[in-house]
């Protein structure tokens, strides 16, 4: 199943007091989850709300989501792209397919680009034998080329 | 013409190669020749280099094409594969394929040969068995058994899980808790999203036999977000866990009640540390804590909380259903049992290899990974994740087993073997084990939060020739410290890399052996 920037509702602080509601945790990383889950980013206004539902400071809830990678306060990209960079990939030239990947798609890697395409590097995707490896939009694709990459983005696109 | 079953893997690897498209195109080519065949999604076999690997189920035995792309369907059935194995992409029968027969597969004995979301198949194949003796066993001979066949940790530390286990078990709590690491964030290793994928009740049924041995009743286990079919096949196999009684208030009919969940973390890599993981657990910034306290005695929520990497749990179950002394006669002195080791990076023949202890990391490339896909000849190996040492072609006659490979200044890890060819630059990669460590650092020791970003420096200088011998001694002072300093691994360990990349690599960083010699 796709993630596409469609799929996430539009930001409704009525509605993720609803959603953490119901789910009733007073963890704080599992809220924030919930948060991006549904809305494919975590808001400033989320971090309030969050800090109410677990009787924490917004200090702290800002400490957690500042500490993890996946969760971000800038809208999801359109289609995400999270191109393997570790050794195992490394080994398969991923350093050079990096930058073919960042010609071929005009994009920088690691620079939030929410209207279109987001290149990010992340530190292996459990498919270290079939390098080069990509999740796209949390599907993941092993013998990576530049043509395919371009293939299967242009695919969620829709072009 | 009775009904054909045909196994297509439904492995994030196998489907990253397009084994859905491929399952998609045989199901509509028999439906248009009205054949009557059952698709099934079994786990991968784990020969990375054969997926999509396409499998006929005969009287004989399953007969294995691979690798299989959606082109090469209509041929296959042109030429029959059904029924022949005519057929250029045919690999024969594929328990009696060598790569896979010269295995021992203890742990991954199912993995890729049934249904992985298939209770009735699961149990067909010999599980629940493990539990089931579990049940009729008092709490202590449980520990006992898993103390005496010598299961060691398979995330990395190695730390005997009985030991960990009886801890528990000896502490008195309102509650316990059992928590998988599943947190596999290591390059070059995907044995335990295999695992959780193709043979998921296994993981389920080695956590409620921890649960029992040690009297919890409640479980977690913490994936990464980066396995999200890993994800969706746990919490189905939970589900279905739950409505066949497996799991709940009456483990099958007994009188022991434990239940899981699936906790999903969200991108660090140091959470795979055992009490980073149980902050994160805990919702919190993922900070490695100081030990003592042991986890064992006041772990998640400060209660008493076995934490074991999954092919750990998953190792429980044959231990109980076969006994300590069959699987203590794999492996030797102290490294006993199977290893799953995983051949990655730069290879011909790359996937999941389960063998006893102590096989060569020749053989394991010469019979195993039959060189780099480049077809260039490897310059080194790395052992043991992003923390291990890099090994060069001298050492390839060790033996991988705990002990032989710390006395060459390595680490077995979690078994992830990285193949690299002649042309890596081995300067490059040692800058990158210190790039890595800054990027995913949880910050709390100095040595490791700042050591770090200044090691990539200090490495930048070696290698751009700024004062060589100078800051190749502050390299050497920055490991020192980093080693003896940081709580975790993180910090502790990422001089591993460095320091192996100088010692057997010397011309990388342009210095004559001897210096590099000298500085270790």
């Amino acid at each position: 199943m796709s993630q596409t920037i469609n799929s996430y509702r539009i930001w409704s602080l009525e509605v993720a007091r609803a959603i953490l509601e119901s789910q009733a945790s007073n963890l704080i990383l599992p809220n924030l989850q919930m948060v991006q889950n549904e809305f494919g980013y975590i808001p400033h206004e989320a971090i309030e709300l969050i800090a109410q539902v677990c009787n924490v400071s917004r200090a702290d809830v800002h400490g957690v989501m500042t500490y993890y990678t996946d969760l971000r306060d800038t809208p999801a990209a359109k289609v995400s792209v999270k191109l393997c960079v570790a050794e195992a990939c490394q080994a398969n030239g991923v350093r050079e397919f990096a930058k073919e990947c960042e010609s071929a798609m005009g994009v920088k890697i690691n620079v939030h680009n929410p209207d279109a395409v987001e290149l990010e590097g992340v530190y292996c995707l459990g498919n270290c034998a079939l390098g080069p490896t990509a999740l796209i939009n949390n599907v993941l694709h092993g013998r990576l080329t530049t043509s395919k990459l371009k293939q299967l983005i242009n695919k969620e696109l829709d072009i | 013409m009775s009904q054909v079953k045909i196994y297509i893997p439904k492995d994030a690897a196998s489907k990253s190669v397009g084994a859905d498209q491929v399952a998609d195109e045989i199901v509509r080519i028999a439906n248009q020749k009205q054949l009557d065949v059952k698709i099934i999604r079994n786990g991968s076999r784990g020969m990375l280099w054969l997926e999509p690997l396409v499998e006929v189920e005969t009287t004989e035995g399953r007969f294995g094409f691979g690798p299989v792309s959606v082109e090469d369907v209509k041929d296959l059935f042109e030429k029959d594969f059904i029924n022949s194995q005519n057929h250029q992409l045919s690999m024969g029968i594929v328990s009696e394929y060598p790569w896979l027969k010269n295995q021992q597969r203890l742990t991954f004995k199912r993995v890729g040969v049934i249904d992985p979301l298939d209770l009735a198949d699961y149990e067909r194949h010999g599980g629940l068995v493990g539990l089931r003796k579990a049940l009729t066993l008092p709490q202590e001979q449980i520990t006992t058994l898993i103390t005496e066949s010598g299961l060691r940790g398979r995330g990395g530390a190695g730390f005997p899980a009985g030991i960990k286990w009886n801890t528990v078990r000896q502490t008195e709590s309102d509650q316990k808790y059992i928590c998988a690491n599943a947190d596999e964030g290591d390059s070059g290793t995907f044995a335990d999203r295999m695992l959780m994928e193709g043979d998921p009740y296994l993981l389920i049924e080695g956590m409620t036999i921890a649960a029992i041995a040690v009297g919890a009743t409640k479980g977690f286990i913490y994936v990464r977000s980066e396995y999200p079919d890993a994800i969706s096949t746990l919490k189905s196999a939970v589900i279905n866990a739950r409505d066949f009684g497996l799991l709940g208030e009456k483990v099958l009919d007994s009188n022991f009640e434990f239940d899981l969940t699936v906790v999903v973390g969200a991108g660090s890599y140091v959470c795979g540390e055992e009490t980073a993981m149980l902050e994160s657990l805990e919702g919190k910034r993922g900070m490695v804590r100081p030990k003592p306290p042991l986890p064992a005695i006041n772990g998640l929520f400060g209660k008493p909380t076995v934490i074991n990497n999954v092919l750990t749990l998953a190792t429980a179950p044959i231990i109980l259903s076969e006994g300590a002394d069959f699987y203590r006669s794999f492996g030797s002195g102290k490294s006993l049992g199977t290893q799953v080791f995983q051949l990655a990076g730069n290879v011909k023949q790359g996937g999941i290899v389960e063998l006893a202890f102590g096989i060569s990391l020749n053989d394991l490339l010469n019979k195993f990974a039959l060189g780099t896909n480049t077809q260039r000849p490897i310059k080194a190996v790395q052992i043991g994740g992003p923390l291990g040492a890099y090994f060069p072609n001298e050492l390839f006659a060790t033996a991988l087993d705990y002990e032989s490979l710390l006395a060459r200044g390595g680490m077995l890890g979690h078994g992830g073997i990285v193949i690299f060819d002649d042309t890596v630059d081995m300067g490059a990669q040692a800058r990158f084990a210190m790039e890595f460590c800054a990027a995913e650092s949880c910050g709390k020791c100095t040595p490791c939060r700042i050591g770090s970003t200044r090691g990539v420096e200090v490495i930048d200088k070696i290698l751009n020739n700024e004062n060589k011998q100078e800051n190749l001694n502050l390299l050497i002072d920055l490991c020192d410290t980093m080693t003896d300093g940081s709580l975790c691994a993180m910090g502790g360990l990422t001089p591993l890399p460095v320091r192996s990349a100088l010692k057997h690599f010397a011309q990388d960083f342009g210095l004559a052996k001897e210096v590099a010699n000298v500085a270790n």
